[in-house]
């Protein structure tokens, strides 16, 4: 799921992002990026995210382990 | 659950919008964002301008206007209703219902069924299937079925997720039973599990209006709300759409044996441009038959933004003599999704009008 880091980095306009970066210390991590993630995710792996998983997202790593569990 | 009629049709569709034009780019003020992150939304979310109705002006007066409208302008005879149809979030009054309201100003006769449906997105289509079961009775020939919300009183003024998109307005629509016997299919369903991921907490029962309950506070994300205002889990939302209105298209189009290119338009509810955008693609169809421009002009106005998309965009088309194949589709509040496919030409009236506050 390499393409969701560069997605993200993209989305976060920073050059890159790894797996265990805290979210919440992107400057641009708001509900606009968490929006357009989750539309990226539900395109390319056609898997929903809602907001109760959202609430414990901490990380990448936290977001890639839903899509595998959805999967 | 699909129900399927003979015989119906739409005759005339009137919008009713309010003078006042609010724009997003004088609202940036409001948000507690730096300036130029709101603006990045603009584009993406479709914030551009929307419409707020004056204080004194409910979305039942707005559907008064659409009414008249009809009477005066193009030879609407009140004495021919049989029934009146009110779908809002936002009533007059709780007591009594707005269309026992309604049916009194508009002068209605005595013999007219009038009842009042709690509705949001998926509210039109709601109304056109209630409107075609009351017409499969004999003594019901014509059914005025009435839009209207005034959404941007419901929403805070400091929630940038909320109140760029909210719009006012309401919609008559007039429906009655035609020769035309080919079906119509009306795709509804219905997942009240999930109903409180759109609502707004207090104001009724449940939890009464109080001094508290207008307090606004951070939500934790820099936007201001308070449980008197509208709120909805966005992303259970959109997960909830993408999900289920593809799904939905796909299954009203094998019932009515059409294939997408059938398809002239597929007239969605617009919540804002990103989503419709994305619908378009998860459907597979071309962004250019489903438009997505109601929001940037005019705000999400609920079960009133099929109406507008309708005679904002596609009047001159329906008043034309070619038959024109439109997929409708509503979904949100309920959670409720539905849906149906409508030929329509030379319809009597499909117009987009401003509510004028009449000088008494």
């Amino acid at each position: 799921m390499k393409e969701l880091n560069i997605e993200l980095a993209d989305i976060l306009e920073v050059e890159s992002v790894t797996d265990d970066e805290i979210l919440n210390s992107f400057e641009n991590w708001d509900s606009l990026s968490i929006l357009s993630l989750t539309a990226f995710v539900d395109k390319n792996y056609n898997i929903q995210i809602s907001n109760d998983d959202l609430s414990d997202v901490k990380t990448l790593a936290d977001i890639k382990n839903i899509i595998a569990m959805k999967n | 659950m699909n129900l399927s009629f003979k015989g119906k049709k739409i005759t005339d569709i009137v919008s009713v919008v309010p003078e006042n034009v609010s724009r997003f780019v004088d609202e940036l003020h409001q948000y507690s964002f730096p300036v130029e992150k709101s603006l990045k939304l603009k584009d993406i979310m479709g914030f551009n301008e929307h419409r707020v109705a004056p204080e004194d002006v409910t979305a039942a007066d707005m559907c008064e206007f659409g009414f008249n409208y009809l009477v005066d302008s193009k030879g609407l005879n009140p004495a021919s209703i049989d029934a009146l149809i009110f779908i809002s979030h936002t009533p007059d009054h709780f007591v009594p219902p707005t269309s026992s309201i309604l049916h009194g100003k508009l002068g209605l006769k005595e013999d007219c069924l009038c009842f009042d449906i709690n509705h949001g997105c998926a509210g039109f289509i709601v109304g056109l299937q209630q409107a075609f079961m009351l017409l499969e009775n004999v003594g019901i020939n014509r059914v005025a079925l009435l839009n209207g919300d005034t959404l941007s009183r419901k929403v805070s003024k400091k929630d940038r997720n909320s109140y760029p998109v909210v719009g006012d307005a309401g919609s008559v629509a007039i429906i009655e039973n035609s020769s035309d016997t080919n079906p119509i299919n009306v795709f509804t369903k219905n997942r009240g599990k999930d109903s409180l991921v759109l609502k707004i907490p207090a104001g009724g029962s449940r939890m009464p209006s109080t001094h508290e309950t207008s307090i606004l506070k951070d939500i934790g994300d820099g936007n201001f709300r308070s449980l008197d205002n509208l709120e909805m889990e966005g992303a259970s939302v959109f997960a909830f759409v993408q999900s289920e209105v593809p799904k939905m298209v796909d299954e009203i189009l094998k019932t009515e044996g059409l294939n997408k290119d059938d398809i002239d338009f597929f007239v969605l509810h617009q919540p804002n441009r990103f989503m419709l955008e994305k619908l378009a693609d998860k459907i597979g169809v071309s962004r250019n038959k489903v438009p997505n421009n109601i929001v940037e002009n005019f705000g999400n106005s609920n079960s009133v933004t099929i109406p507008i998309n309708i005679t904002f965009n596609l009047k001159n088309i329906l008043t034309s003599n070619r038959s024109t194949k439109l997929l409708l589709a509503g979904f949100g509040v309920g959670l409720t999704w539905s849906g149906l496919v409508l030929d329509i030409n030379n319809i009597n009236t499909c117009e987009l009008i401003e509510f004028k506050k009449e000088i008494k």
